[in-house]
Parts: structure tokens; C-alpha cells; sequence
């Protein structure tokens, strides 16, 4: 019996549900699951969201906003001061955590998983690698039946903020589709009937400037961005009894199945 | 490099290729497909069979190849039903055990070949150029011709590196032509075309390798990319320098 979180960085309904056709194992998740939109009320940035979403800290307890800090540091895990889910089971249960990015290079938890690119993959190659790897070494994972799995994918973001807008995305959704279709599917994860499953993003994307709140700046030293974050975060799930309405609730749920 | 064959929809390019196998079927008698487990190789392998029904794979073995590789191989000679040559410079892989390669210890045809690129003794997987040359160049050559290959097909790319932009379809050596029928694709194309046809590639790739070679001389692409590990100054700068690309600083 695994639990299951399986992070999908900047993963949006809005190229998903219009591409449902193309988009197979997408479709297949949303028929086998309960599918629906977080809205985030914090701010729709990637270290904040992923921070709270498994420590279940507010921002203004985790005080944890960006990759950088106010004194030009890379921000590193023992910087931020407050329990993770994967702290809190570890003594009891069997966690495992792989590429979870609050922070850069991305972080692991009871596993040497190093992210291609530091977890900041930002060209095609690096983009195929990452989810090559992740998926290889959570099908890994899983065949040593821990309690809880958190997986987490960055590629879609980072080719969001580039070629948003452009056929490029919808591409690697679909590479990304066959990872989920050999995650889930082929490798008999959702057969099992005890096993749970939440699939979630951190923030949905949108064009740059329809955001609610910006959050990525217009012009980069490789151009302009085409995208940017927006309040509208994915959410699917199977045998997850606890309501998910925001970030904090994932670590919430998992804790409210292991410790009561 | 034609750039309007190169940018051809994949449809297109797979029409060009097959024209392409379609004259060299006409033009030579014994042919040799080159196959070195790799990606391009496979591709062109499978667009082979569907035009030309007698051939040879050949593949060089330099006795530095990933297990993975010579499973693949195994695998490969089973699908296509085609005999599979090793070409092999046996008598270096036995001098070397291990050792170094002295000249004086070699026959007659790998001392000229040494002498030629000016070596007198080499480690193997160490000394890039002897080692390529004796243990690719010298074997696959005594093997063509060994077994009077005059059409040899291979899957090589305009885009691979700037030496290949130049090359053409059909290009003659001394005793035989080389056939060049996926030069005008793309990595992606590459990649397309196998899904597409749903070909079991080398399980290499998922775990991280972008180019197969002999064990020693390849590396995965992120080892390529980050060989060194965060902690460090220069992985520091790597980072900063993704997160400003990426719009994060």
C-alpha cells in the first residue's frame, strides 16, 4: 500500500482538457480519479507552494518565497525552519522523496536521485532526462512498496516559461503523458486497490500578462518569457478521503493517513 | 546540407530516405547496413527492410561496448532476420589485455596502421586516436572488405556536427560507396519515427544517454552537463545562471 503524491510542476487544465485527444493517460486519470482545480490563494510561486504543500506551513510561518534569498544565497533546505511530512513519518514509515523543488538543486529524501540540470532543466535534452529519470527511479521506488512517494516533475514548467504559446508545449505534454501512462498505468499502480494517488501541480500558466499576479519578470538574459504562473494549480486524486482545497492540505492528507 | 530537405515534414523525409535505399538497391550488389545499437543506426536499419530484402548488418565491435549494447545487437539480428558481422580487430583486443599496445608486439598490417597516425604504443579506451583507428577504422575496413561489401548504408545526419554538414546521399571510397539515406533528419525525427513505429530502442537512452559509444568515451548527457555537483562555487554559478535564464532572479 503506497501512498502516492506525484508532483507536476506548472501542469495546467488549460492545455490538458483541450487536448484531451492527444493527451491519453491525462484522459484515463481524469476517468479513474476525482479531478479539480486548486485555486491558490497564495502567491502562485514554485518554492513557496511546493514548501507549504509538504511542511503544511503557511508562508508566513516557512518564510520561504524564492530560490534566492534576500543576501544573494541559493536558499538550502536547513535555511527554511520547519518540519516536512517526510521529517515528521520518517521514524515509523518507509518515505521516500525524489526531486521535490522548494529548492534548487531540487530535493531528495531517502534516495540519491540527482536532477539532470540541478532541477532547472532548461534545453530539450535535459527536458527528456528528466523524465526519463524520474520516472525510472520512481517505478524503482515503487517496486520497494514504500508507504508514501513524492515524485515531482519540473519539465513542463520550465518549457512554459520559454515556448508558452507554441506547439513545443503541447510536444512535451505528450512525452510527458506516455511517463504518466508507464507510472501509473503499465506498471499496475492504480490496479492495486489499496494504493493512493494525487497528482498535483503547484500553479497553473498562462500568457505573460494575464496573470493575476506576476510572477516572473517579462525580460530574461535569454529573451523575452512567453508565460507566467497563474492561481490555477491541477488537482487528481484517488483514494483520498481528506478534502484538498489548498496547498497545505496535501501534507495534511498524507498525515492525516499516518499519524490520525 | 539542404536546408529545404531538412526541413521537411517527417512524411517527406521518410519519402526522400526511401528513394534513396530504392537507387541504392539498383546500384550495388552486396550490401552492408551499419549498426551500432544506437538510435540512427536503428532507424536506418528499419527503413532498409522495407526496401532492400538482402543485406548484412554490420557491427564494429570494439570489445568496449555497454552489456546493453550487445544485448541490443543480439536482439536486433533476431527482428531483422539478417546475419549481423562483428568486425573485430581481434589481434589488438588480445595484445591489450589490460596492458599497454606496443607496436613491435602487432602484425604487419596494425604496425603500418600505427605508423600512418604516428603512434608507437597506446593504452586502449585511453588513447582516443590509435584506439579509434585500430579498433574502428582498421576493423571495419578489413571486414568490408573481407566480405566485398560496394554499397555500405549508414546513419549519419547533416546535423550531427559541422565535418557531416557537407556530406551527400551516395559518396564513393576507394572500393565501395557510402550510403547516407536519414542525412537530412533531425534528432527529434529520429525520435518520432522510432515511437512512431513503436521500435524497441537501446535501453541506454532511458537511463540518461544522449549518443551511444564504447563504455569508456560515453557519458550520460546529465553527467555530460553537471559532472560536478551543487555545493560547489562553479555549480553555484550554474544555478544562478538557470534561474536568471529561466526568469526565477
Amino acid at each position: 500500500m503506497t501512498f502516492f503524491v506525484l508532483g507536476i510542476d506548472a501542469a495546467t487544465w488549460k492545455v490538458i482538457d483541450s487536448n484531451l485527444g492527444d493527451l491519453r493517460y491525462f484522459g484515463r486519470l481524469k476517468e479513474v480519479c476525482k479531478s479539480d482545480t486548486m485555486v491558490l490563494e497564495q502567491e502562485p510561486l514554485s518554492p513557496l507552494i511546493w514548501c507549504g504543500m509538504f511542511s503544511g506551513a503557511y508562508p508566513s510561518e516557512h518564510g520561504h518565497r524564492e530560490f534566492v534569498g534576500g543576501d544573494g544565497d541559493i536558499v538550502k533546505r536547513e535555511d527554511i525552519p520547519v518540519d516536512f511530512i517526510w521529517d515528521e513519518l520518517d521514524n515509523d514509515f518507509d518515505v521516500r522523496a525524489i526531486n521535490v523543488p522548494f529548492v534548487v538543486p531540487t530535493f531528495s529524501f531517502n534516495d540519491d536521485f540527482e536532477a539532470p540540470g540541478f532541477g532547472l532543466p532548461t534545453d530539450p535534452d535535459e527536458w527528456s532526462s528528466e523524465l526519463n529519470e524520474v520516472t525510472e527511479r520512481s517505478l524503482e521506488l515503487l517496486d520497494k512498496d514504500p508507504d508514501v512517494l513524492i515524485s515531482v516533475y519540473t519539465s513542463l514548467d520550465r518549457v512554459q516559461h520559454f515556448h508558452w504559446g507554441s506547439s513545443k508545449v503541447l510536444k512535451w505534454y505528450r512525452r510527458l503523458d506516455e511517463k504518466l501512462g508507464e507510472l501509473l498505468f503499465d506498471s499496475g499502480f492504480l490496479e492495486e486497490k489499496d494504493n493512493s494517488l494525487i497528482v498535483v501541480s503547484d500553479h497553473g500558466f498562462c500568457s505573460f500578462g494575464e496573470a493575476d499576479v506576476q510572477t516572473l519578470p517579462k525580460e530574461t538574459e535569454n529573451g523575452e518569457l512567453e508565460g507566467d504562473h497563474d492561481k490555477n494549480a491541477i488537482l487528481m486524486t484517488k483514494n483520498i478521503e481528506f478534502e484538498i482545497k489548498e496547498p497545505q492540505d496535501i501534507y495534511r492528507s498524507i498525515k492525516n493517513r499516518f499519524m490520525g | 546540407m539542404d536546408k529545404e530537405l531538412y526541413e521537411m515534414d517527417l512524411d517527406g523525409k521518410i519519402d526522400k530516405s526511401l528513394k534513396v535505399l530504392e537507387e541504392a538497391k539498383e546500384k550495388f550488389n552486396n550490401i552492408g547496413v551499419g549498426f551500432t545499437g544506437g538510435k540512427d543506426s536503428l532507424t536506418t536499419l528499419d527503413l532498409v527492410s522495407e526496401v532492400i530484402d538482402d543485406f548484412k548488418i554490420i557491427f564494429v565491435d570494439t570489445g568496449q561496448h555497454f552489456d546493453e549494447v550487445y544485448d541490443f545487437v543480439e536482439k536486433t539480428e533476431e527482428r531483422y532476420d539478417a546475419p549481423i558481422i562483428h568486425a573485430k580487430n581481434t589481434e589488438v583486443l588480445e595484445k591489450a589485455n589490460g596492458t599497454t599496445v606496443k607496436k613491435q608486439n602487432l602484425g604487419q598490417k596494425n604496425q603500418e596502421e600505427l605508423e600512418k597516425i604516428e603512434w608507437d604504443e597506446f593504452e586502449v579506451a585511453e588513447d582516443r586516436e590509435p584506439c579509434c583507428h585500430l579498433l574502428k577504422t582498421v576493423a571495419f575496413q578489413e571486414t568490408l572488405s573481407e566480405i566485398g561489401i560496394d554499397g555500405h548504408i549508414n546513419g549519419i545526419r547533416w546535423d550531427e556536427q559541422e565535418s557531416r554538414r557537407d556530406e551527400e546521399y551516395f559518396s564513393s571510397r576507394e572500393d565501395h560507396t557510402r550510403v547516407h539515406p536519414i542525412l537530412h533528419w533531425s534528432e527529434d525525427d529520429v525520435w518520432s519515427y522510432i515511437k512512431t513505429e513503436g521500435l524497441k530502442y537501446n535501453p541506454l537512452y532511458d537511463k540518461g544517454y544522449r549518443s551511444i559509444g564504447c563504455k569508456p568515451c560515453t557519458n550520460k548527457v546529465s553527467e555530460d552537463a553537471d559532472h560536478e555537483r551543487a555545493g560547489r562555487a562553479q555549480d553555484k554559478e550554474k544555478v544562478m545562471e538557470r534561474l536568471r535564464s529561466l526568469g526565477y532572479m
